[in-house]
Formats: C-alpha cells, sequence, structure tokens
C-alpha cells in the first residue's frame, strides 16, 4: 500500500471532516474553476472549500491556544497526531507516549464545524458558499453549464471531525471491523468476512458471483476474494456468471456455505484448457509450453519435471527423454507409437488428438521418432526423424503399452528453441532508454526492479537497489536515535583500488544514523562487497561520499549477498547504540540456502535468494511477495552441510533461523510420504501447495543456457551463454552463473529508437502506459551454432 | 571474438551523425558566408539571415496552473520540486520551476519536464507566502503561510488545474512522514521510497 492514497484516505475521513468519496484532497478544485460545470462539480468545490476553511480555522485556533503564530508549525503536529492512526492530542509508538495537545488546544476538535469562524474575519465557515461566489469577480471562472445555464450550490453542511481514520476507505472506521486497517471487533458493529479462494490453471478469464450478487472478474491464477463481505451465519453460494466456453472448463470446490467466525477461502476454482493449444507461447512472446497437458492413463514427466505445471523446452536436432512412472513393454516401443505433430498442423485439428488415425490423412503432419529405451524402461530417449522447426511447439503422443500390456496414452507440448543469444534494453514507462536507470519489467509488465547504473564511478559497473531503504527493528537503548537505516548497494568492480574516501554508492551496505528532532544525515557505515570487513566515517553532504575511512582492509569483488553483522558501532564520531540488525527482518537474513538428497546425503541443490522480501511461515514455508528472486542451482557432490531435503535458513551471522521442508518449484515435501531420488528409481510424492510459491523463482543450469521460472512454473526467459562448440568444451557452470545472475552488468545500447518492427528484434511495451518497456534482440543461429560476436552484458562506460 | 556486428548498428549511426553534421556543418557555412556577403538566394524571397535563427528555449513536457487556496493567495511564490529520495521532505533541493501567483490568484504555464530533463511525477507543488502575499478571502496575509501538494502522474494526465490547500498540506506531510518512517504499517519494504509513496 502506498503512502499518498493511505494519507489521502486518513485525512479526508478526520481533518477532511469525513468528505463525500466524490471529493479528492489533491484534486478537487477549492475554487470554481472553468472545469466547473455541473452542480454536481459546484458542489463540490463549496463543500471542500469548507472543509479547507474550518481546517484552518481549527488549526489557528490551536496555534491561538499555543501561543504559535505560524499555522504550518501546528500542521507539523496534527501529522504526528494522526501518524499513530488516532486523533487523541498524543503519538504512541511502542509504548511511548508524547504529549502534543493540552486539554484546551484538544478541544477545538469537538467544535462544530459550521460554527468557526474564518481566521482574519469575522465570517463563519457557513458563509463559505457566499464567498466562493463572491470571489469569482477576482479569480474569474463562471458558475454555468455547457448551455449557459446557472448553477446552484447547495447549503453546505460539515460532519464534525472524526478522531479514527478510515485508512482503507471501507467505510469501517479503523478501529472497528476487520478489514486490512480495521483492526478491532464491535459488537456494535458486526464482524465481516470475506470469501475467496483460489483459482488455478486460468487462462482467459472467468465471472464469478458471490450470492448472485458481487460479480467478480478472474484474469490470472492465483489467490481471489470477493469485495463484499459477510458477517457470521450469512450464508454464501459462490457460482460461475458466465460460461467459460469450449475451450475452458472450471469447477467450483466449496462453492456454498455459512459463514463462521473467519474468512472464506477455500472457495477454490480449478480450470483446465480443453483444447490444443495453438502456439506454446504466453501473451508477452515469452517461450513456454502449453499448459495443457493430454493424459489419458498416467503421468509422465519430462525430464524430471512433472508436466502437468511446468515448462519443457528442447534443441534442435537432439535427442531428448521423457521418462515415466511406468515400466514399458519393450514392445510397444518398437513399435514406434510416438510420433511429433508441429502445431502448425494441430491447429487446423478441432479437438484433442487421441489417436494416431486421426491424423493419418497427411503424412506431412507426423515426424516419426526413433526410441530408446532406458534400463529401467521407463525413459524414452526420443529422436525426432526429421529435423525439427526452431520456436515451433509440438505436440507429442504416446501410444504405448506398460509391462502389463495396459495402455499409456497421450500427449505432451514442447517448444522447440533454437540457439538464440538475447540482449535486452531497457526502457523507462516513457519508452525512453534512460541513461541512470535500467527497469526489468515481469511478464504483466509490473515494474519488478529498477537498477541504476553507477554513473560516477565508470569502471565500477553497475549499482542496484540504491534506492532500496529497510527499515531495521532495533534496541534503542538511547532516546537519540530516532531513524535507522539501512541502504544496500550492489556493485561490482573489481579492479577498484582500495579507496581511502569511498563514492558512497559503491558501497553495499550503508547505514545512516539520523539524529532525533532532525533528519540530517550524521554519519554512515558501510560494508565492503564480502561483508567481512566493516568500514565506517562520515559523509560529505556535498560531495555524497564517506570520508575519513576506517577499517576498511578488503574489498573485492566478491558477491555473495551475504551480509554479515557486527557488535557494536564504532566509538568515534557516532553515538553507539546495540542495534539487532538480523533479528526481524528477514532481509538480513543469509540469502544463501542448500538443499541436499536423501539418498546419499549430498548436496543437490543451492539456490542463492536475492530478493527475500517476503515473510517466512514456519508452517507453510515461503509467503509472498519475494517476487522475482534471482537464484540457482549448484551441481552435485559436494561435502558441504548434510541434511536430507530441506532449506535452511541462516542469519548473518550463521545461526539457523529456519527450516524449511520444500520443494523449490512445487511446494512442500510432505516428510512422511518422501522418498525422492535423483536418479529416478523411487517415487516421491510432494504435496503441491494450494497457491503458487509467489515469486519463488529458480533458475536451472544445463550446458549453456539459464532458465527462469515464474513461481507458477512457467519458463520466463532463458540466457543463453558460448560454448566452445569446437573444442566440446562445456561451458564452466559456475562461470556462467557468476557472469549471468550475478555480476551481469547488463547491456545497454547506444541509441533510442522508436522501431516497431524488426526482423531481429521484439519490442515490448508496457500495458499501462504504452511505453516501450523492452528490445529484445534475437541474433540466430547460423547452422545450429551459437554466434558469439554479441557484445550482450557489456559493462556501461 | 568479434564485436562488429554487435556494434553494426552504433556505428551506422555513428556514419549518419558524421554524414548528419558534416552536412549540417556546410550549411551553416554557406549561410554564414551568405549572410556576411549580405546575399540571399537568388531564387527564393526567403531570409536566410531568419532561417537560420536558433531557437534555444526549452521546450517543456508539461505546463501546469493553478493556485493555492485557504483563501485564494495573490502574489505567493509557486514552486515544483522533483521527488528525492534523499531529502528530509523527499522534495530535491532546488525547485525544477517558479513562478508567482497573479492577481487573479492563479498561476499557469508553470513548465516542467524536458528531453533533457523527463517527466518523472511525482512531483511537489509548494506555494509559499512573501510579504506581498495576500489571501483574498481575508485581504491579511495568509495564516499558513505554506501550503503544498503531490502532482500525480494522473493529474498530469488530466491538464486539470493543480491546487495547494491546508488540507493538501496536511495529507502531503503526512505522506511524506509515512514514507520515511521506520514505523509505518503500510509499506512495502521491498519498494523503493518512491514505490511505496
Amino acid at each position: 500500500m502506498n503512502s499518498l492514497p493511505v494519507a489521502t484516505r486518513q485525512v479526508s475521513s478526520t481533518y477532511g471532516f469525513n468528505l463525500t468519496d466524490d471529493i479528492n484532497l489533491l484534486s478537487t478544485p477549492p475554487l470554481v474553476d472553468d472545469s466547473i460545470k455541473t452542480n454536481e462539480s459546484l458542489n463540490n468545490v463549496a463543500q471542500f472549500r469548507a472543509a479547507n476553511e474550518a481546517f484552518s480555522a481549527m488549526v489557528m485556533e490551536i496555534a491561538n491556544s499555543l501561543d504559535e503564530k505560524n499555522g504550518n508549525d501546528v500542521l507539523h503536529v496534527l501529522v504526528k497526531d494522526l501518524s499513530d492512526q488516532q486523533i487523541d492530542g498524543k503519538y504512541t509508538n511502542n509504548n511511548h507516549t508524547e504529549i502534543l495537545l493540552n486539554d484546551e488546544s484538544f478541544s477545538v476538535f469537538n467544535k462544530t464545524p459550521d460554527t468557526l469562524i474564518i481566521p482574519n474575519t469575522e465570517k463563519s465557515i457557513a458563509n463559505v458558499k457566499q464567498i466562493i461566489l463572491d470571489e469569482l469577480s477576482t479569480t474569474g471562472g463562471s458558475i454555468t453549464d455547457n448551455s449557459g445555464n446557472k448553477l446552484v450550490v447547495d447549503n453546505i453542511e460539515l460532519n464534525t471531525l472524526e478522531f479514527i481514520p478510515d485508512s482503507d476507505g471501507d467505510g469501517v472506521r479503523d478501529n472497528l471491523g476487520v478489514a486490512q486497517y480495521d483492526k478491532n471487533k464491535s459488537e456494535e458493529n458486526p464482524s465481516k468476512f470475506s470469501v475467496g479462494g483460489l483459482v488455478s490453471g486460468l487462462y482467459g478469464q472467468i465471472t464469478i458471483t458471490l450470492n448472485n450478487d458481487e460479480l467478480l472478474t478472474l484474469t490470472e491464477p492465483g489467490q481471489y476474494s470477493f469485495e463484499t463481505t459477510l458477517t457470521e451465519t450469512s450464508p454464501y453460494e459462490v457460482s460461475f456468471n458466465t460460461s467459460t466456453g469450449s475451450s475452458l472448463q472450471c469447477t467450483l470446490n466449496h462453492s456454498s456455505g455459512i459463514v463462521t467466525s473467519e474468512n472464506i477461502n477455500n472457495v477454490n476454482i480449478f480450470c483446465h484448457s480443453t483444447y490444443i493449444n495453438p502456439t506454446c507461447t504466453d501473451d508477452h512472446g515469452f517461450t513456454e509450453v502449453s499448459r495443457n497437458f493430454n493424459v489419458l492413463s498416467s503421468t509422465p514427466t519430462i525430464l524430471g519435471i512433472t508436466a502437468e505445471t511446468s515448462a519443457a523446452a528442447i534443441r534442435l536436432n537432439e535427442t531428448f527423454s521423457v521418462t515415466f512412472l511406468q515400466s514399458f513393454d519393450q514392445k510397444s516401443i518398437s513399435n514406434q507409437h510416438v510420433y511429433l505433430v508441429s502445431n502448425q498442423h494441430l491447429r487446423f485439428l478441432s479437438s484433442n488428438i487421441s489417436d494416431r488415425s486421426e491424423l493419418d490423412s497427411s503424412d506431412n503432419m507426423i515426424i516419426e521418432t526413433q526410441l530408446g529405451l532406458s534400463s529401467d524402461n521407463k525413459t524414452l530417449n526420443i529422436t525426432p526423424q526429421k529435423s525439427l522447426e526452431p520456436d515451433t511447439c509440438y505436440q507429442l503422443f504416446f501410444d504405448l503399452a506398460d509391462n502389463e500390456d495396459k495402455p499409456i496414452k497421450g500427449s505432451l507440448y514442447f517448444y522447440t528453441i533454437r540457439n538464440i543469444r538475447v540482449k535486452r534494453e531497457e526502457f523507462d514507462t516513457n519508452g525512453n532508454l534512460d541513461e541512470k536507470f535500467s527497469y526489468i519489467y515481469d511478464t504483466k509488465a509490473k515494474l519488478i526492479e529498477t537498477i541504476k547504473w553507477n554513473i560516477a564511478k565508470p569502471n565500477a559497473g553497475y549499482i542496484r537497489k540504491e534506492d532500496k531503504i529497510l527499515e531495521v527493528t532495533q534496541n534503542d537503548t538511547t532516546s537519540t536515535l530516532q531513524t535507522d537505516r539501512v541502504e544496500y548497494i550492489l556493485m561490482s568492480g573489481p579492479d577498484d583500488p582500495i579507496p581511502t574516501d569511498l563514492d558512497i554508492r559503491s558501497i553495499r551496505l550503508k547505514k545512516e544514523i539520523r539524529l532525533s528532532g532532525g533528519n540530517r544525515v550524521i554519519a554512515s557505515i558501510g560494508f565492503d562487497d564480502a561483508g567481512a570487513d566493516m568500514i565506517w566515517g562520515t559523509m560529505d553532504d556535498s560531495t555524497q561520499r564517506l570520508i575519513g575511512l576506517s577499517g576498511l582492509t578488503h574489498y573485492t569483488h566478491l558477491l555473495t549477498n551475504y551480509y554479515r553483522g557486527f557488535d557494536s558501532w564504532p566509538s568515534s564520531d557516532i553515538i553507539p547504540v546495540p542495534i539487532e540488525v538480523f533479528e526481524e527482518s528477514f532481509e538480513y537474513r543469509q540469502s544463501i540456502v542448500h538443499q541436499y538428497r536423501q539418498s546419499d546425503n549430498q548436496i543437490q541443490l543451492r539456490v542463492d535468494y536475492r530478493k527475500m522480501n517476503g515473510t517466512i511461515d514456519p508452517i507453510t514455508g515461503i509467503q509472498g511477495p519475494i517476487n522475482n528472486s534471482l537464484g540457482r542451482l549448484s551441481p552435485d557432490n559436494t561435502s558441504e552441510e548434510i541434511d536430507d531435503y530441506r532449506l535452511y535458513i541462516y542469519n548473518s551471522i550463521g545461526q539457523l533461523v529456519l527450516r524449511i521442508d520444500v520443494n523449490p518449484r512445487y511446494g512442500v515435501v510432505d516428510k512422511a510420504n518422501f522418498n525422492w531420488k535423483l536418479d529416478g528409481t523411487e517415487t516421491y510424492e510432494v504435496n503441491k501447495i494450494d497457491s503458487p510459491m509467489d515469486g519463488l523463482t529458480v533458475s536451472a543450469i544445463d550446458d549453456y543456457r539459464v532458465y527462469q521460472y515464474s513461481a507458477r512454473g512457467q519458463l520466463q526467459r532463458y540466457i543463453e551463454y558460448e560454448q566452445d562448440i569446437e573444442n566440446g568444451n562445456p561451458v564452466d557452470l559456475n562461470a556462467v552463473e557468476i557472469e549471468a545472475f550475478r555480476n551481469s552488468p547488463g547491456y545497454e545500447s547506444n541509441y533510442i529508437t522508436n522501431d516497431k518492427i524488426d526482423e531481429e528484434a521484439v519490442y515490448q511495451y508496457n500495458t499501462n502506459s504504452g511505453g516501450l518497456m523492452t528490445r529484445t534482440e534475437y541474433h540466430g543461429p547460423a547452422e545450429n551454432k551459437i554466434i558469439s560476436d554479441i557484445d550482450t552484458y557489456a559493462s556501461k562506460p | 571474438m568479434s564485436k562488429c556486428s554487435s556494434t553494426r548498428g552504433t556505428q551506422l549511426k555513428h556514419w549518419n551523425w558524421f554524414v548528419s553534421k558534416y552536412f549540417m556543418f556546410t550549411y551553416f557555412l554557406a549561410v554564414a558566408l551568405l549572410f556576411f556577403t549580405g546575399c540571399k538566394s537568388e531564387n527564393s524571397d526567403i531570409d536566410l539571415q531568419n532561417e537560420i535563427t536558433p531557437t534555444t528555449k526549452p521546450k517543456f513536457h508539461k505546463l501546469l496552473k493553478g493556485s493555492g487556496v485557504k483563501g485564494p493567495l495573490v502574489n505567493a511564490r509557486v514552486e515544483v520540486f522533483a521527488f528525492d529520495s534523499k531529502s528530509i521532505d523527499l522534495r530535491s533541493d532546488k525547485a525544477l520551476a517558479t513562478t508567482t501567483t497573479n492577481e487573479n490568484a492563479n498561476f499557469s504555464k508553470l513548465g516542467i519536464g524536458t528531453d533533457e530533463d523527463p517527466l518523472n511525477p511525482p512531483y511537489f507543488l509548494v506555494i509559499t507566502s512573501t510579504d506581498q502575499t495576500v489571501d483574498i478571502t481575508t485581504g491579511k496575509t495568509p495564516v499558513i503561510s505554506t501550503l503544498q501538494t503531490v502532482i500525480t502522474q494522473a493529474m498530469l494526465d488530466s491538464n486539470a488545474a493543480i491546487y495547494a490547500t491546508p488540507l493538501s498540506t496536511i495529507t502531503t506531510k503526512l505522506a511524506v512522514e509515512y514514507a520515511l518512517s521506520n514505523s509505518s504499517f503500510m509499506l512495502d519494504n521491498s519498494l523503493s521510497i518512491r514505490d511505496n509513496f
């Protein structure tokens, strides 16, 4: 929730004398201007102006009672009073109460607004109606509509001042009800509860209704909730308002019942496609395997990934594998009943294809395959007998039998990827290639990250999250420390010498101490990139540099996202205050977790969490938002810590904070049924979580690509790296990882283009503003070889 | 690793730039010669001297209008500030644009946003009383000397007048307080101050 709309609603519902919703404190005119053409807008002007005059009158009466001459000082007091969500003449925070107004001053708020006298006049607020008409002779404007008819102003009636705001604008004061900011329940105002649940598998949109009253249109999977809230014992019934159409089938679960004493959140909607996905591509052009997976009698997995929700892609001219849970009869394999049909052909077919005979009308439709079978008879090695087209969706049909001669029929989709390297140009929301910032958007055009380039230090690479101010909970044992902030700044700069003074933007972690009563920064403390050493100094406001640095002994290019704690502040220059940096916020906890397989206690997964902004629920695991966290998988066979299939969260001083049993791709591992080995010889069970693991993004590395998946398992993008094909050398995965996700300074072109169409580039536009968002250049391969002359990640000068 | 293809676009643009500059230079050289020799084109009546007069006035992307109103304020200083997350009041040190309300208590044509400094809301509009400022409702000096409001993208898009009032002032102050406060209850710590504002 942003502060401006909350502040607007709070002021409007309190100091604004509970103005109506159609009056906005920031945009409603307080005088008659040329936009006023209706009686309604004119009355809004009068009402808003009267509220301003009444508020000003109260401000000045309070100022007089406090012997203040300047109303601005009183405004400062009133801001502080309301900032604890209650007007009571006090400011309360963490059990500490500060008296702001004495009884005489506070009594002003109890006056009837209409009786207040406009300061420096003898006129009451009731005269505002005439005042705004009289001042037209000075300010200009008229009170006629577009037809020349004279507008009419009603008598002004202000409500009395309310002391408790309605922060969320739901019509319920914050001390009542149970909505977002409504803190308590009240017998006089019975508690109301929301109705909602989870929708999965949705594409397109569906409209549902609550008790045949409120309509709600859903456009994407995830949690939903009706705005209507119901009291306890109320019946509820959720139903589809419109047919979902022939291409999408949805069912409702727990669709009706009686409201008890808590929100209803299990009205779940399950949707699935009923037709062949024509494109294999999502709305934003990212490659993605169809969500539609037609399985008739088995649940195959692709490359070890359960196919139902995940993406899969194969390279051209390669043998690829599909692993099944069942064993196959060798005879069914020899019958060659596995074949491919490209989407080019499938799009002309109207319904599910379950039998080869439906395709035989055209030989060109079918691409036969040569099959191999693994030693356990579960994994098919499939080699197409005809070159596949790049960037094409194929459907792979199975018509096989297991070792008991039971049919295994079904199909799945995959997308062919050619060897493409991608470079991206990021634009701001106005479509401008910003010299200072790069913007990263997700597939929903939501800005997920802003990168600020280090203009001041050309050789220092780039800076991330410079504006990211993180709040720290502290043990404030003195009364002098008012605000404590930590600013994380990532940078690269392997060749930087150890400086004696430092551009603060190149320090990775900076703390600012601000004195009570003033917000001026008096000192900053930074850690170097390794996190092992602490440096400190005072900040020169004029140059934005830290000066008088000491303690800096180690200054490297190491980017581990590992933040060390510190026991105490340096004694000189700054106030010694014990601060528990790592206790309250997940931001400061260790960001690298390891996952180990049970079979041989070897490390199986390592995930670097880069943006752990969410909270951790010890029971259910990670709770969002942890959007767009970049992560990586490490190779096997390390002798690091040993345990089974779990994630361990450590804080920055090495203490175990939390353990999560989790499948990073699908959900929480059920320990009772956990029996997974990576070689596939045993089954395993993973309890899918009801909702997608919001934002948990894991990137996997194959030979020369890094894949990044959305929280729902959809392939969002991949980055391809040069492979030494001629010599057959594999890509150095560690180097790739570091190059790709740890230290990539990104790409920036030297020009701005407004072109929309290019043979080798795709332009993405922000769906909200229409501004150019990204430009992605696709440099196609020659003969499936990776070209190597693209300066994809040139460091910004 | 060759970088030829990757920089081809840039090189081409550099070539275009060079060609463009070359002809521009030639053009201006010719024009200058004509000017100093008092010549005009023989085939037209175009006055080349006027034709080449450079325009240096910045072209603003948005021209603001509005007023400061407790009562409407005459002769008040009007300033627009950029958003600066490092500032204690989230306002830039220097105003982007400045003007004064006129005898009708309004201001207009207050330009913000240029090609060099594109629009980047939110902005803060601050109206400050001076010795000459009069509240026309009272005929006297305003009782609240500084009024302010926030200019959002939506407000820029609407092209409506921008008004700073006592209620917009306390709203702005409260929003700034929340955005900067470490005890704020509604902020998302994953977002920047700007995004939280």
